[in-house]
């Protein structure tokens, strides 16, 4: 079908689309048959291995397959979040690790257990996760001001590239 | 633009909004933020601002008791006489929530020592005696003062919260275990005992707030 398209505003706007969509869903299709969890890293202290914006996929792992040097995501005890550090020791009869961020001078001030281990590291996207640190830190006004602001400029655009006029010769579609 | 055209775009513009969704809705992960401190002795300060990268001091401390006791003995009754307490008077300087936990270490595993977190809001009557007893839904054992100060996993015990600009006294009651720490030391009669106990107690400051942390 993109063969046949003439170079057209609304044709390279199309494909433009058609591309972005494709590498999206095939990215996201991935790591979601792939059981890779994305956590968006939002804090410099693994800096320079991971920097705010980068977003990490993990996979579940075994506690016993685990090594000293593996970063792992991590619940806080009180479930009340993630962090992303490395680890520095594994007490495997006890089921806990000691991290620390690379940034960081010293280790992270409590053990974590392995019911808290979100998995391993997988891999890392820089500037991913601007996304989701975006839509954290905005509030549901600003978010509903952004949202309508996107369908705003896609209505716009949409109905501008349908009124541009005709080419010598062709059509309008 | 025809029909088929129109629908392919609507399908896939569908398709971008929900791989959008999918990165927007994302788990952030954030640092373990803090800030540590040991203290010595009483009347310390602790503080501490935004969390970044943490410092620690090599400061420790020992403490001398009157005599040693028993918590758990219902018809002890000077248990707040020979009770040791070290207040830290701690500070939030930064521009975020936080909590702050306390761990002691017994340098040298002297026998018998036990030592309850707690602030003045929790006195209850000024003794820490029925403090403890409340904190601890009555069960004064050592399962549950363990679960008090350091949680079931040693890393989830009684923390203290702060607000941007607050400053709390926070307080640790020590003692020693009569049952525990020798026969010389539980019936001296002398008005010092003659054990010192070495310790190091360390405040941690953390986030007190879901996963991002927002500057």
């Amino acid at each position: 079908m993109l063969n046949n398209m003439k170079l057209k505003p609304g044709n390279i706007l199309f494909n433009m689309l058609a591309i972005i969509t494709v590498v999206a869903v095939l990215f996201v299709g991935f790591n979601i048959f792939s059981r890779a969890k994305g956590y968006a890293v939002v804090t410099d202290s693994m800096a320079p291995t991971l920097n705010r914006g980068d977003v990490v996929f993990v996979k579940p792992t075994d506690f016993e397959s685990l090594n000293e040097g593996d970063i792992v995501t991590v619940r806080f005890a009180d479930g009340s979040g993630f962090f992303t550090h490395k680890i520095v020791s594994i007490d495997y009869f006890a089921g806990a690790i000691r991290t620390k961020g690379d940034a960081n001078e010293s280790e992270d001030p409590q053990a974590s257990m392995r019911e808290q281990i979100m998995g391993r590291m997988w891999y890392s996207v820089p500037y991913l996760g601007y996304f989701a640190i975006a839509f954290n830190e905005m509030n549901i006004k600003t978010i509903s001001v952004v949202l309508a602001v996107v369908l705003i400029i896609i209505t716009g655009a949409s109905v501008l590239v349908s009124k541009l006029p005709k080419k010598r010769g062709g059509k309008n579609e | 633009m025809s029909k088929l055209k129109k629908l392919t775009a609507a399908v896939m513009a569908l398709m971008l909004v929900m791989c959008g969704c999918y990165f927007s809705l994302m788990s952030p992960t954030t640092a373990w933020s803090y800030q540590s401190q040991n203290i010595s002795g009483t009347g310390n300060t602790f503080v501490f601002a935004d969390f970044d990268v943490d410092g620690e001091y090599s400061v420790s401390d020992a403490i001398r008791f009157k005599g040693a006791t028993a918590f758990e003995d219902e018809n002890e009754t000077m248990f707040d006489s020979v009770v040791e307490i070290t207040e830290v008077e701690v500070t939030n300087d930064g521009g975020m929530p936080a909590r702050v936990y306390a761990t002691v270490a017994n340098r040298y595993e002297t026998k018998g020592l036990r030592y309850f977190y707690f602030t003045d809001d929790m006195l209850v009557d000024g003794s820490v005696r029925a403090t403890m007893k409340k904190a601890l839904n009555g069960e004064l054992n050592d399962q549950a003062l363990n679960r008090h100060n350091v949680g079931e996993d040693g890393n989830s015990g009684y923390y203290v919260s702060l607000n941007p600009g607050e400053t709390k006294k926070v307080k640790i009651a020590f003692w020693v275990e009569y049952d525990e720490c020798g026969i010389d030391f539980a019936f001296s009669e002398s008005a010092w005992a003659t054990i010192d106990y070495k310790i190091n107690i360390t405040m941690t400051a953390t986030q007190d707030m879901d996963g991002a942390l927002v500057r």
